[in-house]
């Protein structure tokens, strides 16, 4: 799967939000790599900046702060940091499914307005065959009565039923490619389970692209065929999801892991000491060193570049790899 | 009845919310959130509560700290009748049971600080003299594990890991025998859920408590509890300690929650089982057993219409299904119980685990 072609790809991708009187660093100096047909993960604590990571992918900063300092986007050639080019690609051929539908569907309007709205927006056509296209999409995302659906109101939705909403929202466009933040981090163990066989059937049906952010390490586990590991900003490991959890090379890694329970495992969970660091003041070195049990002196001398661990693994850690 | 092992009896309990409709707001029916669910909590550990959004298990920790009056039954705590409680007894009960909410984003009052947040319990119940307010709160804080300097913050200072820590001292303060912790990590990010299910396994060690915890999470419940039940449309559908849950989960639904659960190990083989549908409406059950609509072992008729029992499969170890009905001792139907009737404390078989004493008898 990963000599595929690649379909997103961002090169040296910085972003800063930009205060009256000081500067976040959210993005840091990010490339990766999105190739067709696999689903790439991005995992952190919450503060790691992975959701900021994928707004500033699709060249969404958040406005009025949020601006692209340095590095480019592109999605198959074409440039995401230009609103114009930008604007034929994200929401149509990249759709995002959003982390809480609860909040990102708006109350007052109905379902099915809420979908051929989107329709609208990308293509012209009736009234008549939009309604038509959006009852398709609820039947395909596993809404069992999609025209009832199509005319109620999100709040009569249990909240799996409003996230399913929220990918056929997402698919109107025809994606060939889905961002998906944190989806089911508001849903119960079982329908997080449903919604994560949504996606993965879709993937296949559709021949979708996915990245899929989170903070779980268990979802990372069962759905991604890659995985990019984010902290204060940078990518500190990446590669192969079964490389990168079974032989963590950089402690944050090996920390998220500890900290996931398991079941039938009685391991005692170690939490991670301390907090992610603040953007507006982020140092030299590595910025883990603070929290890091493995920390030595030379660990804050000078920043740390992606280091090559073999089999297109690399981490941000002086004690493993080599310098790539 | 005192002397008993157990903190809480629950008894045959139900809970039933009006629903409303039309312009009078006439009630129209009746929302059965915790349909005749008897439990004994011992004395001294953890005890978890399983089950999806709708399940009921938050209405049942609110039942049993007050915070909602049952439809019928009856809780005892300590022996005693919660339900009839004179004004002093109430005070001490209030004292002796807490809560520890679930969003330590809502919970805490953003116009205070730490400390006045904290200090307030021990004031209300007479626990500290109002010199000895600052030693008591920064001793709180430091059973958390938070700094001292923590008590002059307010809780936007805090990140939700600590704001949780806050709510559990403040719960911790008026020295309670038992705490119910609705979702206490739901929330929470990996790290602070992996730290605060360590506060609370340490807590409950070093203090003696009882904790009830309620989660969906089952590798949360498995981590911390030492007994757990699992619920599903306010009934009790299976109880074990952790070990024959854990190893040997017979219900089908419990065997779903398990599998719902990722796991961070690419190797991981399990059989997966996703449920189909979602909870059914608790004010329109299904008939027979409650499960049958999204049952993969369905065996037939009998699901869809005779309610099962909850029954010993070996020690410790209860289960309401009717796939192991021959596997369990006899156990007769009790009368009266119409449709989707909770077994209680008539089966004979709930003696031998954890039993209710003295329960109503059969017929």
């Amino acid at each position: 799967m990963t000599d595929q072609q690649p379909m997103l790809v961002a090169r040296d991708l910085n972003m800063h939000l930009v205060f009256d009187n000081e500067v976040a660093k959210v993005v840091d100096n990010v490339s990766l790599v999105v190739r067709k047909g696999e689903v790439l993960g991005i995992v952190g604590e919450s503060g790691s900046g992975k959701s900021m990571l994928a707004l500033s992918l699709l060249g969404l900063p958040p406005q009025p702060y949020g601006k692209i300092v340095g590095g480019n986007v592109t999605y198959r050639g074409i440039d995401l940091l230009n609103p114009t080019s930008a604007r034929t690609v994200v929401g149509k051929r990249i759709g995002m499914v959003f982390e809480n539908p609860g909040a990102s569907l708006d109350p007052c309007y109905r379902i099915g307005d809420q979908i051929t709205e989107t329709i609208h927006a990308h293509e012209e056509i009736d009234k008549r065959e939009a309604r038509e296209r959006a009852i398709k999409l609820l039947t395909l995302v596993g809404i069992a009565d999609p025209v009832a659906t199509f005319s109620s109101y999100p709040h009569q939705l249990s909240g799996g039923m409003q996230q399913r909403t929220g990918i056929a929202i997402a698919l109107s466009g025809n994606p060939e490619m889905l961002v998906a933040d944190n989806p089911t981090s508001a849903l119960d163990v079982t329908i997080q389970a449903q919604i994560m066989r949504l996606i993965e059937d879709l993937r296949v049906r559709l021949g979708l692209t996915v990245v899929w952010i989170t903070n779980n390490m268990g979802i990372v586990a069962k759905v991604c065929d890659r995985v990019a590991v984010i902290y204060a900003g940078q990518i500190v490991e990446y590669g192969r999801v079964r490389d990168v959890l079974k032989n963590p090379g950089h402690p944050y890694t090996q920390a998220l892991l500890q900290a996931s329970p398991r079941i039938h495992d009685q391991q005692p969970l170690i939490p991670l000491r301390g907090n992610p660091p603040s953007f507006t003041d982020l140092g030299t070195g590595c910025r883990f060193a603070a929290r890091c049990p493995k920390v030595i002196a030379r660990c804050r001398e000078a920043d740390i570049e992606l280091r090559d661990l073999g089999a297109a693994h690399e981490a941000r850690c002086i004690l493993t790899g080599q310098s790539s | 009845m005192n002397g008993s092992p157990a903190i809480f009896d629950i008894r045959d309990v139900s809970k039933s919310f009006p629903v409303r409709s039309g312009a009078l707001r006439r009630v129209t029916g009746w929302l059965k959130a915790v349909d005749r669910v008897s439990l004994s909590i011992p004395r001294n550990c953890i005890v978890g509560l399983v089950g999806e959004s709708g399940s009921g298990k938050t209405t049942l920790g609110r039942l049993l700290v007050k915070l909602l009056e049952p439809t019928s039954g009856e809780i005892l705590f300590e022996g005693k009748a919660i339900t009839r409680l004179d004004r002093a007894e109430r005070h001490r009960f209030r004292k002796n049971v807490q809560m520890l909410f679930q969003d330590p984003f809502l919970s805490l009052n953003p116009y205070k600080t730490i400390f006045q947040t904290l200090a307030y319990p021990l004031r209300a119940h007479g626990l500290a003299q109002r010199s000895d307010l600052g030693r008591k709160v920064d001793e709180l804080l430091d059973q958390v594990g938070l700094e001292s300097a923590t008590a002059h913050a307010y809780p936007h200072e805090l990140s939700g890991g600590q704001r949780q820590r806050v709510s559990l001292a403040a719960a911790l303060a008026v020295e309670p025998r038992f705490i119910f912790c609705d979702e206490p990590v739901s929330t929470l990010d990996m790290s602070a859920r992996a730290q605060v299910l360590n506060l609370l396994r340490e807590i409950q060690r070093k203090r003696e408590l009882t904790l009830l915890i309620v989660s969906h999470d089952l590798s949360a419940i498995e981590y911390v509890c030492d007994e757990a039940s699992v619920l599903y449309l306010g009934g009790i559908v299976e109880r074990a300690n952790k070990e024959n849950l854990f190893a040997r989960p017979r219900h089908p639904y419990t065997e779903a929650l398990m599998s719902a659960v990722p796991e961070p190990d690419p190797d991981h083989q399990r059989q997966e089982i996703i449920l189909e549908g979602e909870i059914p409406s608790p004010a329109n059950p299904p008939s027979g057993c409650e499960f049958h609509t999204r049952c993969p072992k369905k065996i037939g008729a009998i699901c869809e219409n005779t309610a099962p029992l909850l029954r010993s499969v070996s020690a410790a170890h209860e289960v309401s299904c009717h796939l192991f009905a021959e596997t369990a001792q006899q156990a007769s139907r009790p009368g009266g119980a119409e449709g989707h009737g909770r077994p209680s404390s008539q089966t004979p078989a709930r003696t031998s685990f954890k039993s209710v004493s003295g329960g109503r008898s059969p017929q």
